[in-house]
This record gives structure tokens, C-alpha cells and sequence, in this order.
């Protein structure tokens, strides 16, 4: 006959075995893994003896069998047990624990495998085998199970309590699918056949939820990462589910349609497995959608999100609006509460872009290429997840070095980052995707890593493409600064030009006033003295009157023709000076009754005065002649300005250093317009040609000069207009000054000079 | 200007080499006045000719002297070389009388030979009619002496 429940049992006895085995060859050194081994090599002890067991093979067979389960369930709540204590990492030493539950389980075992104790005898029914319990024996046994189980159970509700993140989901999981399994099996296999009920129909039940429980708790050990444990979970009570659901109707079918209806059971196979095949693919529907709804009540819509960053990816060209969005849409879609992208130039160590939302990255140094964090992802090229590392570390099992899984796990706590993906171009890290914990506190599953994975892996181009368009568009605007600069330098340039050419047409103005000058300067003596001689050729005119004024005019030709050459020498600061020690005193005492003499003087009545100095005059050092040039020229000019009062010399010490001569007038004054050009070449006041028509606009621009030359300053200052001028000057006073001997030999100004024959 | 051929007076024979016709007046007029035999010309060659001819005992050389095509040069100075190097005049005193007034003028004229230097503008007549009788005087001296 077919036994479908020994082909189940059997089936989940190899699934517990292969597990055990696999878990095992692992890590045979950790105790977990071994005693994880211990206890789904038990379990799948117990599912395969209950397997034999319906196999009915005969009655003492079977009575052996069912000790065998017993014996495997003490071995499956000891194993448990001591597992919880251990799990997820064996901190302390369960020495006394351990040996008091060793010592309790072989007891326990003994006796179960004495005749009588626990199992009397099997006895057959026409349902099946029947078990006759020794009812004393069996509460031992039920209370050792009992409290086992419930005790792991426990001890993993309280570590739970106690750890967090992955580890916390892993227990959870393990409490969960053990309380599946765990009530199911106590259910079917402790309860039912109780000597209360003493019904043994359904113990192959129990085994098959083992499944889940085992395959969690082994998925747990195994694969530290665990993301997608719930998955796994989900699945596995699924297709448990659906092998149960498939094994009812098969039995349904064939046992009770077979039989009752059809007339054989040949039939009710053929009805069954068409049955199955057609309602199979449906009913694993059915189951994955309740678990779905039960399980993933947050679940996204994959495709929907993928779509809508796709989407965006490609209309969006700005990369902070493409940041802006994917951000949303990621966090949004895996509800997170804090994310980043962060982006790199090409070549650059420190980031050029970062993107954050509720994070409080301060500094772009926290993602420096050379960071162990963004180094690894740089290298690796592989997704981190904090807590994962946090587990290997634990463990002390690392794809990296221990110090650099340190130095990740510290940065990414500080920057309260739970995941980060590179982003990838070209085999290059252009970029990181960071996000923080989810809000519901739950780990990130696979399917979230996935989609972050494919998100990375769409966006490195379009982000790689944003951040080349907004640098481009930097450049552009860069380059246009630099367009407006030049602009700019050439406005000032062609500024600068018109400066130039304004100062040129200045020369050419001055040049023409120059020309006009000399003109006038020359000319009208020259006609004057034209005219006086026309007169004494005609006899009418007597010479000793023409006389004084021919002389005057000869003389002013001369002195402007002076002036000129003057100017001229200047200009090409080719006139050089011959300092010595100087009395000014000497000079002004020589010039003033001169300058007292001047017609227009006498004409306007003006005083000339000297203020004798309060203090014993020093003496200066200067080039004699051509400070007597300046000061005679500055008394000219008060004179000339001046209409009425009088012009005023006066000394002032101004330190140790230097004597200041200041020549004061009671004149016109300076205008503010003419006083910007007062010592300039050539310019004349507003009110010159007036007040001297024969001025060649030289004097002040000379006397600046040569004043200069004897290390002095010239400076003329009014309070404005008719309120009269002051002009001085200063000059070093003499100490033991040198006349300077890189200057050459001292310009003769002698008209004639007779050369010494050699 | 002709040259006269009147006789050479003792006072001494004067080459005036101007372009200047005011001033080639005022000069015949005071020379001639103070018994000195007056030559004048504008024109180089021509006065490199009168001077070896004439033999005069000073020459009164201008340098701005214009071409004949009124271009302005300084035509005094190939004059004054070409007399130094020629042995026939090469002893004759050389007066350079212009307005130009830098030192260099000064010392070109001085090293190419010249006797003196007279700043034109600043110098009356009577200035000039003295320092020329001083270095006739004078010249005449030394020549004796070489005679001897």
C-alpha cells in the first residue's frame, strides 16, 4: 500500500538530517553549529523512526521505533535547550548546565528505552497501531520535554528582549517558527497520544512543522547576514502548508473518494494527481498571498518604485532635482527615515555632491575616498550593511580585516548609516547610496538590497551624467565670468587707452598752448622793440627813452627762451643739482627790495615783507641758484596775483630736518579747479591771462621741479577763491651732507669758455 | 660774401661762418669797426675754401648751420674736423659760437679742437669782440714762441 505520511516523515527526517549535516560542516569547531547538528539530526531521527513506524513493518519493530522517537525527543529539548543558551554566541562557559542536562537526558534516555517504562507494548487496531503508555513514565517524560522546550523558548524570548538589530530578528524568527512547530508537535505528538486522549492517528503531523523551526534556526547559524530570513521563513511555512494542504486532498481523494466512491484506490491515485496538478499551481498562490498579507504588510511595489526612479532617471537632467527625487522616492518606498547620495568628481578624494535627507553629515570629509568605509565599497564594490559586519565581528568571521571592519562599523554608526551601496561607473566609484534604519526598526531584506542594488547600478549613468551636466554647466558659467573678466580687462583696457589718448590730446592742447605762448611771449617784445626802432629810424622817438624798454623786452625774451630750455631739461630730468650749504636768508634779503622795485609793486602798492624767524635760521642745503630761481619766482607770482595788501615771507622749522619757506599773498587765491592742475606744464589759472598776460604757465611746474630735486616739497594753498594763496617750500637742513659724487662734473652755465690746450 | 683782398690787417683776419643774416650784419659791423677784416659765409665748402685760402686768424663757427636745401644740420662740426685735419689749417683757432648748450656740445667742441666755446644768446657784441681779440692775442704768442 502507498504510505504518503511515511514518504512525508521521511522526507522531513532527510531535510532535518541534511540540515544537520550541512550546519555541522559549517563550523565544526562552533559549539552552536554542533549543537544545532545534535538537535536537527534528533529531529529528523524522530520524523524518520515515526516514518519506519507507519511503515508498520511489524509490532516489535514498531515498539523499538516509537522508544527510538521518544529517546529522539528528549534529545530534541536537551539539544534545545542548551542551544538557546548558546545562541547567538556562546558568552559564558554552561559547564554545570550543560553537564546536569547531559546527565539528566542520558538518565532520561535510559529509561526510555526500558521495556514498560514509558512505551508497554503496541498493540494493532483496524485504524492502525495503538500504543499502550506506561502513564507515570510518560509525565516524566512530557515534563522533561516540557520544560525544555518552553526554557529555550524562554531564554531566546529574553534574549530578544536583549539584543537588537539582525540577532533580534533572527530570535524572533526562531521563537516564532518554534512556537509554530513547537505547539503543532506538542499538539499531535505529547498531548493527543497523553494517556488523557490517547490518541496516536495524527503524531506524523507534528514532525512535518519541524521544518520551519529547524530550517529558521539553521538559516540563522549559517548565513549571518540573515536579511532575508523572513522570507525564507515565509516560504518555508508556505510550501509546508502547501504540502500538508496537498497531502490532505491526496488523501482525500484517494482514501475517501478512492474507496468510497470510485471503488479503488488505483483510481483515487489518478483522480488525486490530477487534482493536484490542476489545483496546485492555485492553491501555492492562495497560500503565498495570505502569507504575504500576513507577513509583508509593508511590502512595495517593486516594480512600481523601480519604475517611477527609471522614470525619473531619464526625464531628469538637473542632479539636484534628480537627487531630490530619488531620494524621495527610495525613502519613501523603503520607509527610512534618513538617506544620502553621496557623488565624487573623477579623481577627487573628497565628494562633490552630497544629498542628504534628516541626516547631519557636517563635513565632506566624512566621505573622503581614503575613509576606510567609502575605501571598501570603492574596492570591493559591494553593498555594507552595518549590522551584518557588527555579526562578523562578532564572529570573527571577515572578509575584511578586523581593524578595518572596526573602523566601517564605527563610521557608519557615526553617520547613522544601517546600508551603504556604491555606485558604480565605469569600475569606478562615482558614488554612495547610505540609508539609515528602517522606521519600523526592521532589518533590510534581500529584496530591499536588490532594489537599491539595481537602483544604484540604473542611476550611476544618470547621476554620472547629471553631475558632467551641472560641472559642464559650471564651466559654462566659470568661462563666462572669465569672459566677463576679459571683457572687463579690455573695457578697462580700451579705458586705459582712452586715458592715454585723452592724455594725448592734452600734450597736443598743451603743445599748441606751448606754441601759443612762445608765440605771444616772444612776438610782443619782438614787436615792441620793432616799434621803438621804427620810431628812432623815423628820428621822432629819442633813444635814451626807447632804450629801457628795448632792454625789457630783450630781457623777457630772454628769460622765457631760459624758461623753455629750463622746462625742456626738466623734462627729461636732465637738469642736475649742485647742493650746497645755503643761507636763504641770503637770498630773500637779495630779492625782496628787487621784487619791492617791480612796477607792478609800486603801481598796486603793495607791501613786501620778510617775518624774521623766531628761531636762529639754519642753514639749508640746496643748489643755491635755482632755489633763488624759485623763490624769486614764487614772490613774482604773489606779486602778479595780488591786486591789493601785501605779499608776506615767512620761515617755519618744521623739525630738525627741514625749513619750510612760505610765501604769502592777500591775492585771488587758487580756485578748487586750479588748484588740480596748478603745477602742472604748461597751465595757466582762469584768471591768469589777466592778471599775467606774460606768464608762460612754467614758473610753479619748474619750481616744483627743481625743489623736488633738493629733496623738498612745494605745496601752494588757498582758502579759495580771492582769499588769497600761500605757496611753500622745504628744504634739508644742512648736515654734513656730501655733494654727491656719482653726480657729473657741475654744468657750467659760463657763456663763454676757453678750452686749455694740451 | 666775398672774400675782400684788401690787405691783412694787423689786427687780424675773422671768418664768420653763419647762416644767420642779422647776426653776419651786426658782426661785419662791429669787426670791421674794430679794424678786423670781416669774412662771412653760409656754405660749408665754401668756407672750408676761404679758410685754407685766406688764412684767417680765428674763424667764428656757428653749428646749426642748415643745408642748402634748408634742411637743419649741425654742419659746423664736419667743419671744424675737416679744418683740424687739414695740415694747411689745422693751427688756426677755431671759436664755436652757438646756441646749442648742453655739456656734451661743450666737450664735443673741445675735443674736436675747437679754441673756445661761446653760449650765443647770453653773449653781448662787446662780449664776443673781447674774447676774440684775447685769443688772437694769445695765439699769435704761442706761435712766436714755436718760432723761436
Amino acid at each position: 500500500m502507498f504510505n504518503f505520511k511515511a514518504i512525508l516523515l521521511i522526507i522531513v527526517a532527510i531535510v532535518n538530517i541534511f540540515l544537520a549535516w550541512i550546519v555541522y560542516f559549517r563550523n565544526k569547531k562552533s559549539q552552536i553549529n554542533i549543537f544545532f547538528s545534535i538537535f536537527a539530526f534528533a529531529v529528523g531521527l524522530w520524523a524518520l523512526v515515526l516514518g519506519f513506524y507507519h511503515l508498520s513493518i511489524s509490532l516489535n519493530t514498531d515498539e523499538l521505533l516509537m522508544r527510538s522517537s521518544y529517546g529522539a525527543a528528549v534529545v530534541i529539548g536537551a539539544s534545545f535547550y542548551y542551544m538557546s543558551l548558546v545562541f547567538p554566541l556562546k558568552k559564558k562557559k554552561y559547564r554545570f548546565t550543560g553537564i546536569i542536562l547531559l546527565l539528566v537526558s542520558l538518565f532520561l534516555l535510559f529509561l526510555v528505552f526500558i521495556p514498560g517504562f514509558l512505551v508497554q507494548s503496541i498493540v494493532a487496531k483496524n485504524w492502525g497501531n495503538d500504543v499502550m503508555l506506561n502513564s507515570f513514565g510518560y509525565y516524566i517524560f512530557s515534563l522533561f520535554f516540557t520544560l525544555t522546550f518552553l526554557g529555550g523558548m524562554i531564554i531566546f524570548w529574553k534574549k530578544y528582549f536583549t539584543s537588537s538589530g539582525i540577532v533580534a530578528k533572527q530570535i524572533f524568527y526562531i521563537v516564532s517558527s518554534g512556537s509554530i512547530a513547537g505547539i503543532l508537535g506538542m499538539l499531535f505528538n505529547l498531548i493527543l497520544p497523553s494517556p488523557l486522549f490517547h490518541n496516536f492517528q495524527y503524531i506524523w503531523i507534528g514532525p512535518i512543522f519541524t521544518i520551519i523551526w529547524s530550517s529558521s534556526i539553521a538559516y540563522a547559524i549559517m548565513r549571518h547576514r540573515l536579511l532575508d530570513i523572513r522570507l525564507f521563513v515565509v516560504r518555508s511555512i508556505l510550501y509546508t502548508l502547501t504540502v500538508v494542504a496537498v497531502g490532505m486532498i491526496f488523501i482525500f481523494v484517494v482514501f475517501f473518494l478512492g474507496q468510497n466512491i470510485l471503488g479503488s484506490t488505483f483510481r483515487g491515485i489518478i483522480l488525486g494527481s490530477v487534482v493536484i496538478s490542476l489545483g496546485l499551481e492555485p492553491l501555492i498562490h492562495f497560500f503565498r498571498r495570505v502569507t504575504d498579507r500576513y507577513f509583508f504588510q509593508e511590502k512595495y511595489n517593486y516594480q512600481k518604485i523601480f519604475r517611477e526612479l527609471t522614470e525619473s532617471m531619464t526625464r531628469i537632467m538637473d542632479l539636484q532635482n534628480l537627487l531630490d527625487t530619488t531620494t524621495a522616492t527610495i525613502k519613501n518606498a523603503l520607509k527610512v527615515e534618513k538617506i544620502a547620495i553621496v557623488l565624487w568628481n573623477n579623481g577627487k578624494d573628497l565628494p562633490a555632491e552630497i544629498k542628504q535627507v534628516n541626516l547631519n553629515i557636517l563635513f565632506d570629509i566624512y566621505f573622503s575616498k581614503k575613509k576606510p568605509l567609502i575605501k571598501y565599497l570603492s574596492d570591493s564594490k559591494m553593498e555594507l550593511v552595518s549590522a551584518e559586519l557588527k555579526i562578523e565581528i562578532e564572529r570573527g568571521k571577515l572578509r575584511m580585516p578586523m581593524a578595518q571592519a572596526e573602523s566601517i562599523v564605527r563610521e557608519m554608526q557615526n553617520l547613522d548609516i544601517a546600508v551603504c551601496l556604491p555606485i558604480i561607473s565605469n569600475n569606478i566609484l562615482i558614488g554612495v547610496l547610505a540609508l539609515g534604519d528602517k522606521q519600523s526598526g526592521d532589518v533590510f531584506s534581500i529584496d530591499d538590497i536588490q532594489l537599491l542594488n539595481v537602483f544604484t547600478y540604473q542611476a550611476a549613468i544618470a547621476l554620472e551624467n547629471a553631475l558632467l551636466y551641472k560641472q559642464v554647466q559650471d564651466f559654462s558659467k566659470t568661462l563666462q565670468g572669465k569672459v566677463d573678466e576679459q571683457t572687463k580687462d579690455i573695457r578697462t583696457k580700451s579705458g586705459e587707452i582712452e586715458e592715454k589718448n585723452k592724455y594725448l590730446q592734452e600734450l597736443l592742447e598743451m603743445k599748441s598752448d606751448f606754441l601759443r605762448t612762445v608765440n605771444h611771449q616772444l612776438n610782443t617784445p619782438l614787436s615792441v622793440m620793432k616799434g621803438y626802432f621804427s620810431m628812432m629810424e623815423e628820428g621822432s622817438y629819442p633813444a635814451d627813452k626807447a632804450m629801457p624798454s628795448i632792454k625789457a623786452g630783450l630781457e623777457r625774451i630772454s628769460s622765457t627762451v631760459a624758461d623753455f630750455w629750463d622746462a625742456y631739461e626738466l623734462e627729461g630730468e636732465r637738469m642736475k643739482m649742485q647742493p650746497q650749504k645755503t643761507d636763504i636768508t641770503e637770498i630773500v634779503s637779495r630779492l625782496i627790495p628787487e621784487k619791492q622795485k617791480m612796477q607792478l609793486a609800486r603801481e598796486r602798492n603793495l607791501t613786501i615783507e620778510v617775518l624774521e624767524p623766531k628761531f636762529k635760521m639754519p642753514i639749508v642745503w640746496c643748489d643755491y641758484k635755482k632755489i633763488a630761481h624759485v623763490v624769486s619766482n614764487l614772490l613774482d607770482n604773489a606779486v602778479y596775483y595780488t591786486r591789493q595788501g601785501k605779499v608776506t615771507l615767512y620761515y617755519e622749522l618744521l623739525d630738525d630736518n627741514y625749513l619750510q619757506v612760505n610765501v604769502k599773498d592777500t591775492g585771488v587765491g587758487i580756485s578748487e579747479e586750479d588748484k588740480k592742475k596748478l603745477f602742472q606744464k604748461f597751465s595757466r589759472g582762469n584768471n591768469a591771462t589777466d592778471l599775467r598776460p606774460d606768464g608762460s604757465g612754467l614758473g610753479l611746474f619748474i619750481a616744483k621741479k627743481i625743489v623736488e630735486g633738493n629733496w623738498g616739497e612745494l605745496a601752494g594753498i588757498s582758502q579759495g577763491q580771492d582769499k588769497g594763496a600761500t605757496f611753500s617750500f622745504t628744504l634739508p637742513i644742512y648736515k654734513n651732507q656730501q655733494p654727491d659724487a656719482s653726480q657729473e662734473k657741475p654744468v657750467s652755465r659760463k657763456k663763454i669758455v676757453r678750452f686749455k690746450k694740451v | 660774401m666775398k672774400p675782400t683782398n684788401v690787405m691783412k690787417s694787423d689786427k687780424g683776419r675773422i671768418l664768420f661762418v653763419e647762416d644767420e643774416k642779422e647776426l653776419v650784419n651786426i658782426y661785419h659791423y662791429f669787426l670791421e669797426s674794430h679794424g678786423y677784416d670781416f669774412l662771412s659765409t653760409k656754405d660749408i665748402n665754401e668756407a672750408l675754401m676761404l679758410t685754407e685760402l685766406e688764412q684767417p686768424d680765428l674763424v667764428l663757427l656757428d653749428i646749426i648751420i642748415p643745408k642748402p636745401d634748408n634742411a637743419v644740420a649741425e654742419q659746423g662740426w664736419e667743419y671744424l674736423a675737416a679744418v683740424k685735419k687739414n695740415p694747411k689749417t689745422k693751427n688756426i683757432p677755431i671759436v664755436v659760437f652757438t646756441n646749442l648748450d648742453t655739456p656734451q656740445d661743450r666737450d664735443k667742441s673741445e675735443k674736436m679742437g675747437a679754441e673756445a666755446y661761446i653760449f650765443k644768446r647770453d653773449c653781448t657784441p662787446r662780449e664776443v669782440m673781447a674774447e676774440i681779440a684775447n685769443i688772437i692775442k694769445d695765439d699769435r704768442e704761442k706761435k712766436k714762441a714755436d718760432k723761436n
